[in-house]
């Protein structure tokens, strides 16, 4: 299933991944434009391409030929390599790499993380691309061995018919990515450093887990390698200032779908007001215009006063809560109070125009 | 939205859908998040309710005043799952006319109110669009919703006379702006992006499997549960998971098609420059091993499993360069006489019958006897049944696949186990 929404979020992600050199895999059924993607992102970028298909070469061809002389074996980079060392910011596609033998994985896994070829560097600023068939559609594809799935950012590449009709009449959608400013690029990725550490901080079981099955192993899992990729990728998207479509396409990418939806979950969270301090001083509160985080920023409330109840704390809810109801969402408002009335600290009376508000409701809901 | 009715009706109405949205959080908490960020805007340009593209729900004044609470709480939380299913996306992806987007909504409904019986929600005196309902195109209890619209569009082809049924809950069902709608801008009412959707789709998806551990899975309806373990777990089909266990075993069993510098290459003479040489090495493949599949047949696995089953392990075995030496022993208590599998067409004419009692136990040292000793042996069971304290060192590989997920359990460590779930 995909969409033109989803398509320009996998597009976005794919340039990101080049543009932060972290290594990406592209799955998808052969004739998707994989390759003639590529071509116009290197074009954009402005990088050196070099198409290799891993499925017709010999492990030789990525670890170097093994060659004589003068009675040394020397390991003799094939020219791709030598073109890629050459020139800066180049671009490496394999394509087919699941359908390559296992030697020839095994071979570009130093490839893929130390970029070198043979006795060849080709250089930290060299970005790895690979597309892979998905083993049903491949004749005889393997699934990726779980060292060389683990380097990589899984997207699934699928062509929406919109973007074929369109691009059949000539004019094949392409989308571009705002280079970030240094300064702020630095800034953010230190931000997503500190905000994954506090992350795995909190759930240190999701550090490393190696999925059961083997297939599922040829794909994304947590790893620390697989989270540090996260770091980067999701930094640059902060940094390119991108929807957070592609940042959850991103991060399933790296880690699989679970965990990236709980990192997702709890960056969010990050954003949103502590809630000691809305506590210490409710009349500043602002609503957020998002409904979902009025709803979290209710729920932390609640759950702060249970921990520690004051009659001053209590009371701060009740202003909050006003304000939640005056903004247009006095059921949403309602929710909190039920449960707010019942913690009611002896004494305490509830503000009557907060009551006033909620009242026709609570009767409407035949709550009291 | 101006609207006729008078400003009494109008408060009173927008009560009520508040209300309902309390009694629909309190029944599910775990959408929270996703019902409140609907919007609510009143109009009486369309018969009930209905939920657009950007997550705004427009509701009916006067529908609405003839709902009790309860029962609106209960279609509120229908037109949830609208946006909880993702209709709208997946109905644009199976790229049909727009116009079919009544059938396509009629299908999804079927789907949600299976959720909402399976929790006895209320209805009142509406009839909502239910399996049994759908009955008369053919459709089945438990279909997915893509099945079950191209059951309907099938239905009404054949019969082109029959005035076609239809339901309407909105763009969020099909992608298509109505004309109610009000601007995705709207500025004290704003369309939520599909970005956002897809993270508060998330955010619900977490908080059900959060619930579900909490309070045990009985406390909630099953689709709801199966659709979050889906978006946060996605399992691969058994059949890629099968392929993938027998290329590992195979792999481990013997060595692959692969390099080896041990034999020199058939170009080796051709590499020579000047006085320095260039090795390169020859491809290797070793003889495929034998493999044996044995069928359980003492009873609950239906033969139509079994020839699937069979097939599929042709035909991985015939993709990884195994032609020969596929052999099927049928096993009860006892395992029967190991049969050739030649082809795939061949399945039908294997002799799998047998009956009570279980020990796949036999049939693993059935295999072990045999020569040449298979090296990797498959097992189709339901789990019911005694397994080996090891395995015969004769076997290096075996999988299983039981049809039974709590039988999982018991299969021994020495064995990779695979979970055959039917498809729907």
């Amino acid at each position: 299933m995909s969409t033109i929404e989803d398509y320009a979020a996998t597009y976005k992600t794919l340039i990101t991944c080049v543009a932060a050199r972290v290594p990406v895999v592209l799955w998808g059924p052969p004739g998707q434009g994989k390759t003639s993607v590529i071509k116009q992102i290197a074009a954009d970028q402005n990088r050196h391409l070099e198409v290799i298909l891993a499925s017709i070469r010999e492990p030789q061809d990525f670890a170097g030929l093994p060659m004589l002389s003068n009675g040394v074996a020397a390991l003799m980079p094939p020219d791709w390599a030598k073109r890629l060392s050459q020139v800066e910011n180049g671009i490496l596609f394999t394509d087919e790499v699941n359908t390559a033998p296992p030697s020839v994985q095994a071979a570009l896994l130093r490839v893929c993380l130390d970029k070198v070829a043979g006795d060849c560097e080709l250089g930290e600023d060299t970005s790895v691309i690979a597309a892979a068939n998905p083993p049903e559609q491949a004749a005889d594809g393997w699934d990726l061995a779980p060292p060389l799935a683990n380097r990589f950012c899984h997207l699934n590449w699928d062509l929406p018919a919109e973007v074929v009709r369109d691009g059949l009449a000539g004019n094949w959608v392409s989308f571009t990515v705002p280079t970030p400013n240094p300064e702020v690029l630095t800034q953010s990725l230190n931000a997503e450093r500190a905000a994954l550490a506090g992350f795995l901080a909190s759930r240190p079981d999701l550090t490393t887990v190696l999925p059961k099955s083997s297939a599922e192993q040829g794909r994304a899992f947590p790893t620390p390698r697989s989270w540090e990729m996260v770091a980067i990728l999701s930094g640059w998207i902060t940094a390119c200032n991108l929807e957070s479509s592609v940042r959850r396409i991103a991060v399933m990418g790296c880690v699989g779908a679970g965990p990236a939806a709980e990192y997702i979950t709890y960056r969010e969270n990050l954003d949103l007001p502590n809630p000691e301090e809305i506590l210490k001083n409710p009349k500043k509160f602002v609503l957020p215009n998002r409904m979902d985080k009025v709803y979290i920023i209710g729920a932390s409330l609640m759950s702060a006063i249970r921990n520690d109840m004051s009659l001053e704390r209590w009371q701060a809810v009740g202003v909050v809560l006003e304000r939640i109801a005056e903004g247009g969402n006095p059921d949403l408002a309602v929710t909190f109070a039920r449960d707010w009335l019942r913690e009611r600290p002896s004494g305490a009376m509830p503000d009557t125009s907060l009551l006033k508000s909620l009242v026709p409701l609570l009767t409407e809901a035949k709550m009291i | 939205m101006t609207s006729a009715v008078s400003v009494g009706v109008s408060e009173e109405a927008r009560l009520r859908v508040m209300a309902a949205r309390i009694i629909a959080q309190g029944r599910w908490p775990y959408l929270s998040t996703l019902l409140y960020t609907l919007r609510v805007v009143e109009s009486d340009s369309l018969p009930t309710l209905a939920v657009d593209q950007g997550w705004r729900m427009y509701y009916n004044p006067e529908f609405v005043m003839k709902q009790t609470p309860e029962v609106l709480a209960t279609m509120v939380l229908h037109e949830g799952m609208h946006c909880v299913f993702q209709h709208g996306p997946r109905f644009s992806a199976l790229n049909q006319i727009g116009s079919r987007h009544t059938i396509w909504n009629l299908a999804g409904d079927a789907n949600i109110n299976e959720v909402l019986d399976q929790a006895a929600m209320p209805w009142g005196e509406f009839s909502p669009v239910r399996f049994s309902t759908l009955a008369k195109y053919g459709v089945e209890n438990a279909m997915t919703t893509e099945r079950s619209f191209f059951q309907i569009i099938k239905y009404f082809e054949e019969h082109p006379d029959e005035a076609e049924a239809e339901s309407d809950c909105g763009s969020v069902t099909d992608g298509q702006s109505r004309p109610y709608e009000i601007p995705r801008g709207d500025g004290d009412k704003p369309a939520v992006g599909s970005d956002q959707q897809s993270v508060i789709r998330d955010r619900v998806a977490q908080d059900i499997l959060k619930h579900a551990s909490e309070r045990g899975i009985g406390t909630m309806p099953g689709g709801l549960l199966r659709w979050a373990q889906e978006l946060l777990q996605p399992k691969i089909n058994w059949q890629r998971e099968l392929a993938g266990t027998f290329r590992t075993s195979l792999a481990t069993v013997l060595g692959r098609r692969d390099y080896v510098f041990t034999r020199p290459s058939r170009r080796q003479d051709a590499m020579r420059i000047g006085s320095s040489e260039i090795i390169l090495p020859s491809m290797r493949k070793p003889a495929p091993p034998t493999v044996a599949m044995i069928i359980d047949t003492s009873g609950s696995i239906s033969s139509d499993q079994v020839n699937e089953f069979l097939s599929e392990v042709d035909g991985i075995a015939k993709s990884n360069g195994i032609g020969q030496g596929l052999y099927v022993i049928p096993c009860d208590a006892v395992a029967g006489p190991a049969q050739k599998l030649q082809s795939r067409g061949a399945i039908a004419e294997l002799k799998l019958t047998g009956g009570g009692g279980t020990d796949m136990g036999a049939g693993i040292a059935a295999a072990a006897e045999m020569r040449p000793t298979p090296r990797i042996v498959v097992v189709l069971t339901d789990g019911y049944t005694p397994w080996p304290e090891s395995l015969p060192s004769k076997i290096d590989s075996l999988i299983v696949c039981s049809t039974v997920e709590s039988t999982m359990k018991a299969i021994p460590e020495y064995a990779r186990a695979i979970y055959l779930e039917e498809e729907k």
